[in-house]
């Protein structure tokens, strides 16, 4: 589904990325952890095109984002982008709109869907997240963990073929966590593509088909949960993981 | 003065008002559109572009109001030979005075709205021309309410300049009638005038922060 290349990155003076290579299958959750500063959430932004990789090889489904650091058309672009679904660490709602208007703006805006039409599709989704009883409410009047799970739904709704989450649970409190943990659960047991950008080491372990560790810049190593968890094959990420068993 | 001059002048003085009530609209509706094109002008990228709207800014934030009307309506005459119309060179020199201040509102209104917000609507396949006008620009006008209502406010006092050219407004009118009644009684006159006309564009800024309140 999604396939990168030797990806890089800098910013300024700053190499992030050190040539990054990973595939993604269909239907697969891979989970990418890592310490603060290694380069992850600029990973996930760079296959969302919220960054611009300076080399490299990204495609998805087939059609390139960019090829050896140039990138397609921006019609091309287009076309991806409606393939690719992303959630924020700090959620990221339209403070402005009620959270049925959040989840269905762009299916009227971007998609030019009829209201009725998007309206329904957005009360599915949130079904899924389980907030359709909080459709009339604006985002600050729910928590944490609800603004999540509509930021999901609000993702769910455009129906993308991947979805990227960066760090999805880091802004909320353990309690709120777990809910939010849950829906991912839920979409990674029907299939959804995922990748996962975390801190939670639970997750990552007992949801995801595959493991990332990356270190400073670079993929320091890659397996299932078992592999990762229980038979690090690299010091570090042996230091790593071993903090958290 | 006594009440039955109040009587004779208020005639005048309604005239004066409506004058000021022109002024007073005619420059919101130019400059406020204008304003947004200077803001989004000056938060260009190119460097010839931005520089453009960054010295207009300066010169129309720079200098007295006063002088932009003596200019607006002088300038053209000597170096084209063309005579303007008293009254449109007035509310012409307050739509460029006005629109700087505008700019820079909209620019901080623009600004202080998270970058997630942008990051959110372009992930969603919104265009930048759709982010601003369905995500950014709802949150903006109601971050820029506050300043904004110092804006109208100081624009209503604001139209007594157009007296330099010798445009009869409220205070040049309340002041042919000092002259007259050689009395300064109707200058106080005019300030309760100008104090009411504030109190109605205070009032409608309460209501309109009422409407926006229903988000945080």
């Amino acid at each position: 589904m999604i396939v990168c290349e030797d990806i890089k990155k800098s910013f300024s003076e700053l190499e992030v990325l050190k040539g990054i290579s990973l595939n993604v299958k269909s239907g697969e959750v891979l989970s990418v952890i890592g310490t603060s500063g290694s380069g992850k959430s600029t990973m996930v932004r760079c296959l969302n095109m919220l960054e611009t990789v300076d080399g490299g090889t990204i495609k998805v489904d087939g059609i390139a984002i960019c090829e050896n650091g140039i990138y397609s058309s921006k019609r091309t672009l287009a076309s991806v982008a409606e393939k690719m679904g992303m959630v924020f660490q700090q959620f990221n709602l339209f403070p402005h709109l009620s959270v049925l208007r959040n989840v269905m703006e762009a299916l009227t805006v971007v998609r030019k869907m009829k209201k009725r039409e998007a309206e329904e599709i957005a009360f599915s989704a949130l079904n899924k997240t389980g907030l359709s009883d909080k459709a009339a409410a604006y985002p600050y009047q729910l928590s944490g963990g609800q603004q999540q799970r509509v930021a999901i739904a609000r993702a769910l709704a455009l129906s993308p073929k991947v979805l990227s989450f960066d760090e999805p649970t880091s802004s909320l409190d353990p309690e709120l966590t777990g809910e939010v943990l849950a829906v991912l659960k839920t979409l990674a047991e029907e299939g959804t593509t995922m990748i996962v950008v975390t801190h939670e080491m639970g997750f990552a372990k007992d949801v995801s088909d595959r493991v990332i560790f990356m270190d400073r810049g670079v993929v320091a190593e890659e397996g299932t949960p078992d592999a990762i968890f229980s038979h690090p094959k690299n010091e570090r990420t042996a230091q790593f993981v071993g903090k958290f068993r | 003065m006594n009440y039955d001059a109040i009587v004779k002048w208020s005639g005048v003085y309604l005239e004066g008002t409506w004058v000021l009530a022109k002024i007073f609209f005619l420059t919101l509706a130019f400059a406020l559109p204008l304003g947004l094109l200077i803001a989004v002008g000056r938060g260009s990228k190119n460097p010839f572009i931005w520089r453009i709207f960054h010295y207009y800014i300066a010169v129309f934030r720079g200098t007295p109001l006063i002088l932009q009307l003596i200019v607006v309506f002088y300038a053209p005459s000597y170096i084209f030979g063309i005579n303007l119309d008293r009254f449109a060179a007035a509310v012409m020199a307050f739509v460029f005075n006005y629109a700087a201040y505008f700019a820079e509102i909209y620019r901080g209104g623009i600004n202080s709205i998270p970058r997630g917000q942008y990051e959110a609507a372009q992930v969603l396949g919104f265009s930048r021309i759709q982010t601003f006008l369905k995500i950014i620009s709802p949150q903006m006008v109601k971050r820029i309410a506050l300043p904004m209502s110092n804006e109208f406010t100081t624009l209503v006092k604001d139209t007594a300049l157009v007296s330099t050219l010798a445009v009869v407004e409220l205070y040049r009118s309340a002041r042919n009638a000092a002259a007259a009644t050689t009395s300064i009684i109707p200058l106080f006159a005019a300030g309760a005038v100008y104090l009411v006309l504030n109190y109605f564009v205070t009032r409608f800024f309460i209501w309109f922060e009422k409407r926006l309140d229903y988000y945080r």
